[in-house]
């Protein structure tokens, strides 16, 4: 009995090797093979031309996948970096906040025209320059969400858990990768999968670059898909549409689905959860003499990574160097805050006299146009998918069937959608004018929904007894109840939403397909055209316009309201 | 205490199981209690004895397997009416006022602005927390949000209250404190309830508070032992209750130990 039982388990073990090792000798052939792409050669001006052919795709969905793996691990450099700059030293959060919370909503894809040469200088004569620019282009999707998330869970670190670290005399080093680290990342890990919708908008819009006169396609489903849309191709973008799913699909399934398991036992709560989230993939590595292995050596580098790189620093006496740098704290912080004065004068100077002043007088009216569609966009999502967020989150079964659905639905970035519409509004001969709202709407609506979900299903169970017990109903349910209770997330949804909105509007008042264009007045229109002609100064004046709105817009409305949420809506 | 013939709450061969993960636990089995008029019931045991959830069966928050559950003659299919709860922790909305909280049950009702108003004054001043209508629960001390807590609950005058360990998430000055002017509230007769039952873990309050202590122990939790506090509640001081008090926790250290064996 006990022999057969240890022979069946004997052979899952066997399958499940053969299952992880062929997926890692995959994924090792897909990477170099990937990897040798990138490095090919590039003459400064043009790259061959996009096979229509189905069979290239597979590579080309591979060459996408590598862009979004290096944009990943270099937000993930960022958000460490510059996370636990901002938790830990005033003089530098003070800039960083501000400075990331801009970022995070500024229409970064008109700004990456500016990057180009920066890039193609870097890696002369290599694609690697243009792969540079797509992964800054991810990188801008999703690392200031990311480093917020660490700052935020950072800050509210529980008191006991960091004063039994202290007790136990833990160094700095160790006590952020083992409680800091390890306490924000079932967070960090949910908001880098949030994130990654923005990433994908931007890769897709950055793989059609223009440089100069010419406009480069590089090898990946962003210049297929966009290539079909410019000839006209419906099969062409079906077939990238397709590609782009099972993309999404492989990297949940490969990657975050098995780290949201794994970091299931990080979570700080009280009550264990009925339910720990599955993954086959997980499971399977789990139980597998490779995964075996490669626990073994995950422990060791935790080692060495945790004690022996201390030592390493106490040995060279670099904290008692950083302890008497630190003595002239106010000298640092002054120099800091002196040389960001400086380069903020500099930088306005120079930008003055870049900027073709003649549009100034149009400019205010384009930007209210443009601001009009965001804000109506906004609203619409907010009364459309409240109610539908509340109804799927208020039950935890709905919640567990539409979830994967909505986070795949999420991370198609709503531009591939826009052709569809310039097919439809070419057909009925519909105005551009007001179909902007619902093309901004695609991309907005998922943080709101995503974001209404969550604050739903966290609902403290006493609070949903109370108002069960006196037996509310109607207006007053909404009003008084659920409303109220889901706010701080409908902001955050909001606030994240807002983002993506501007940068939908840059894309969504100038439409393609084929060799018609649809266009309407507004300064997305505006920036996109110039970037599309090579107007660097004219998309310039373009985007700080946007900027500048966007200012406003946190200063004036979401930072009041998300401090509002948070000291009266807040269960604690 | 005098009692009436008339029961407010009937529980008969109530039985609650869950289904976790292809396996079913029971967790109450048997339950028979009745509850009359002018009395206190108390629901004693450790915790997962399952006590919480029968209170929330009788409120109707949860259903139960098998059984009935009779308030005030009606049989209970949902939350009713004429049944109030007051919370361990509180469960106060951060978004409201102590005066909004209050009134949260009022206008659930569907009563006019100015009864609502009324009301809640009234319970505002009864409760011991005048001056403090405009102030929200965050800025309370734990005593405070109970208070609170009680008003809410006894601002819709229902006949039956429940009270699932009311004062356990207090200090034991605060929470002793609360006790006792709750407790005269209900001797003078200045609160409409009829009947109340409490879930608690401490013998001492169980005794100090009520009419009949009821001991729910086992696994499936059923009600094992029951004893009568036969000394009027005004009277009641830390001296002549030790004997109940030892009794029970006598008793109750048994049946759990027995349990474990």
């Amino acid at each position: 009995m006990q022999l057969t039982k240890n022979t069946s388990l004997w052979k899952k073990y066997v399958i499940n090797d053969v299952i992880v090792i062929s997926i890692a000798i995959l994924l090792a052939g897909g990477f170099f093979y990937g990897w040798q792409g990138m490095h090919s050669y590039f003459n400064g001006s043009s790259l061959p031309n996009l096979s229509v052919d189905y069979r290239q795709l597979p590579y080309y969905t591979l060459r996408t996948t590598m862009r979004l793996c290096i944009g990943l691990i270099y937000s993930m450099l960022f958000t460490l970096v510059f996370g636990v700059l901002a938790a830990r030293f005033a003089a530098m959060r003070r800039v960083i906040l501000p400075f990331v919370n801009f970022m995070e909503s500024v229409p970064l894809v008109g700004f990456l025209t500016f990057t180009t040469a920066f890039f193609l200088g870097l890696y002369p004569h290599s694609v690697m320059g243009l792969e540079g620019l797509a992964i800054f282009a991810v990188f801008t999707g999703q690392a200031w969400n990311m480093m917020l998330t660490l700052y935020q869970t950072l800050r509210v670190v529980p008191h006991e858990l960091t004063d039994v670290t202290v007790a136990f005399r833990c160094n700095p080093w160790q006590r952020f990768w083992r409680l800091g680290f390890l306490y924000s990342f079932p967070g960090l890990l949910w908001n880098t999968m949030v994130s990654q919708s923005a990433a994908w908008f931007a890769l897709i819009a950055s793989e059609m670059l223009t440089v100069g006169n010419h406009s480069i396609n590089l090898p990946g489903i962003g210049s297929w898909i966009g290539s079909a849309i410019d000839s006209g191709n419906v099969h062409a973008v079906l077939w990238g549409l397709l590609a782009l799913v099972i993309n999404i699909v492989l990297f949940d399934q490969l990657l975050f689905r098995p780290l949201v398991r794994y970091a299931s036992r990080f979570k700080y709560e009280d009550t264990c959860a009925s339910e720990k989230p599955g993954s086959w993939f997980y499971s399977c590595l789990v139980n597998s003499a490779t995964g075996h292995i490669l626990g073994k050596l995950c422990a060791s580098f935790a080692y060495f990574w945790l004690f022996t790189l201390p030592k390493v620093w106490y040995r060279l006496k670099l904290d008692r160097l950083f302890k008497a740098l630190s003595v002239l704290n106010w000298l640092w912080s002054g120099l800091w805050y002196l040389s960001v004065v400086v380069s903020c004068l500099y930088f306005g100077y120079r930008l003055w006299y870049y900027l073709p002043l003649q549009y100034l007088p149009q400019l205010p009216a384009w930007m209210g146009l443009t601001a009009a569609r965001v804000i109506a966009a906004m609203l619409l999502s907010i009364v459309i998918f409240t109610p539908l967020g509340v109804w799927i989150g208020l039950r935890p079964g709905l919640v567990r069937f539409f979830q994967p659905i909505i986070q795949i639905m999420a991370a198609i970035p709503s531009n591939v959608f826009y052709p569809v519409i310039a097919v439809i509004l070419l057909t009925w001969h519909q105005d551009l004018n007001a179909w902007t709202i619902p093309m901004i709407m695609l991309g907005t609506q998922w943080y709101v929904l995503f974001n209404v979900i969550a604050g739903a299903s966290v609902i403290p169970a006493q609070m949903t007894d109370v108002s069960r017990i006196f037996r509310v109903g109607g207006i007053m349910w909404w009003t008084k109840y659920i409303l109220p209770a889901i706010f701080p997330y409908l902001v955050t949804g909001i606030i994240s939403a807002a983002g993506g909105a501007w940068n939908a509007a840059i894309a969504a008042e100038v439409l393609n397909w084929g060799s018609t264009t649809l266009k309407t007045e507004g300064l997305g229109a505006f920036i996109s055209t110039t970037t599309d002609a090579g107007l660097n100064p004219e998309a310039a004046l373009g985007c700080l316009a946007m900027c500048f709105m966007v200012a406003l817009c946190i200063i004036f409305i979401w930072q009041p309201l998300y401090r509002y949420a948070e000291t009266r809506f807040r269960f604690d | 205490m005098m009692k009436t013939s008339r029961s407010v709450l009937e529980i008969k061969n109530v039985a609650r199981s869950f289904r976790r993960e292809r396996q079913t636990l029971q967790v109450l089995e048997n339950i028979n209690l009745n509850v009359h008029e002018n009395e206190i019931v108390a629901l004693l045991g450790k915790s997962g004895s399952g006590k919480s959830t029968l209170l929330r069966i009788i409120a109707g928050l949860e259903a139960p397997t098998s059984g009935s559950v009779v308030c005030n003659d009606l049989p209970v299919t949902g939350p009713c009416p004429d049944v109030s709860m007051v919370f361990q922790s509180f469960a106060l909305f951060p978004w409201l006022t102590v005066a909004g909280n209050i009134a949260f049950g009022l206008q659930a009702l569907g009563l006019p602005v100015d009864e609502v108003k009324r009301r809640t004054v009234d319970m505002i001043d009864l409760i011991g927390l005048s001056g403090y209508a405009d102030a929200w629960p965050k800025e309370l001390s734990g005593g405070m949000r109970q208070r609170t807590g009680f008003a809410r609950a006894l601002a819709v005058e229902p006949e039956l209250l429940l009270l699932d360990e009311p004062f356990s998430a207090l200090d034991i000055y605060t929470g002793h404190k609360l006790r006792q002017e709750f407790i005269s509230l209900w001797e003078q007769r200045r609160i409409k309830t009829k009947a109340m039952v409490l879930v608690t873990h401490n013998v001492e309050e169980a005794v100090m508070l009520c009419d009949r202590v009821l001991l729910l122990t086992g696994a499936p939790g059923t009600i094992t032992d029951a004893f009568g506090i036969d000394i009027p509640a005004r009277e009641r001081n830390a001296e002549n209750i030790k004997p109940f008090v030892d009794v029970i926790t006598e008793t109750l250290n048994l049946k759990i130990a027995a349990a474990l064996a």
